[in-house]
């Protein structure tokens, strides 16, 4: 107990010791690694042409593939055309939350509209009863993006942060003060 | 490969249902260990360490004078690894309804149907992979009214 209390006191001193100019330095390096994440970020939107190219799987009605968590990478290439079989991420008009669902019927006219239909895998029923009220088909323009690859449970920490803010608060703190303190 | 009957054609509201019986006899190949490679260019592991499923499902694709290229699923399956690779069933009948947009299916002689999988790995890319061999299978120019299915 003393030695961890001496410790966090040498914490506290390193603190103090840095002036203001390494306090700026620090805080713009921060600034930096934002900037870095968010630049990454909108360079995969546009490699993807997905608007969301990574999204977290948040119910189970894509099981055995997939289960909450799984964290799924999709692109949202005009070229590719929607076929049955594909694992599509879709959002229902005025609501937020999109869904990863299979296709399971698609009717294309010459000029390349289309209208389908999608079914969760470990569905009874097909969607029709979670489109709009009148909705009968979703279209392309309600589609996020195709599911092209996925790695299993790391999404985890964004449905805990989600589901518990304090969590999140929790993570936000740590991080912000990592970054603060830690000198490089 | 597979071959399967037609049956027939009832409207329903507006548009036109399909109802076809088939078979399928497929085999998957299994890798036992994934390092096994078959020589023979027509067959391939499918099933290596890294596969944790594959989603099957029967497709029959067409074309209407309402829409240039239809789509619908008829029939699907999911095999994980470690279940029987062969596929033997017959007489079976569409899991989902053959329901065309608009009066397509009556006279239409050409609905292939294909077999497709998609595959799910442990963790990386989601391929969707169409079986060789497929079967096109014409629908009757009339209706039948009284069939039950």
């Amino acid at each position: 107990a003393a030695a961890a209390a001496m410790l966090s006191l040498d914490f506290l001193d390193d603190v103090r010791r840095m002036n203001k100019r390494q306090l700026y330095y620090q805080v713009l390096n921060f600034g930096m690694i934002v900037s870095s994440a968010l630049m990454i970020w909108k360079g995969l939107m546009v490699v993807t042409g997905s608007e969301s190219p990574i999204v977290v799987v948040l119910s189970g009605s894509m099981e055995p593939a997939f289960h909450r968590g799984d964290l799924l990478f999709l692109t949202n290439r005009i070229e590719d055309p929607i076929r049955v079989g594909e694992i599509v991420v879709f959002r229902i008009e005025g609501r937020e939350i999109p869904i990863v669902h299979r296709v399971l019927k698609i009717h294309e006219k010459q000029n390349g509209d289309i209208k389908f239909l999608t079914k969760g895998d470990n569905n009874a029923v097909d969607d029709r009863g979670l489109y709009k009220q009148g909705q009968h088909w979703l279209e392309k323009k309600d589609v996020v993006g195709r599911a092209r690859g996925f790695v299993p449970y790391i999404g985890i920490v964004t449905i805990l942060m989600n589901d518990y803010p304090k969590f999140k608060y929790a993570v936000l703190f740590l991080l912000g003060l990592f970054v603060l303190v830690h000198r490089e | 490969l597979r071959k399967n009957v037609e049956d027939f054609t009832g409207p329903r509201e507006r548009s036109d249902l399909g109802f076809v019986t088939f078979d399928i006899t497929a085999d998957i190949l299994n890798g036992k260990n994934g390092l096994q490679t078959c020589w023979n260019k027509n067959t391939f592991i499918i099933f290596d360490w890294n596969v944790k499923q594959l989603f099957l499902y029967l497709s029959a694709e067409y074309s209407t004078k309402n829409n240039a290229l239809n789509q619908v699923v008829l029939w699907d399956k999911i095999m994980l690894r470690g279940d029987n690779p062969r596929l033997s069933l017959k007489d079976m009948k569409s899991k989902y309804f053959f329901f065309d947009d608009g009066n397509g299916l009556k006279g239409n002689r050409n609905i292939t149907l294909t077999l497709s999988w998609n595959v799910v790995p442990n963790a990386g890319i989601l391929p969707l992979v169409t079986g060789s061999g497929h079967v096109s299978v014409p629908f009757p120019d009339t209706y039948e009214t009284t069939k039950s299915y």
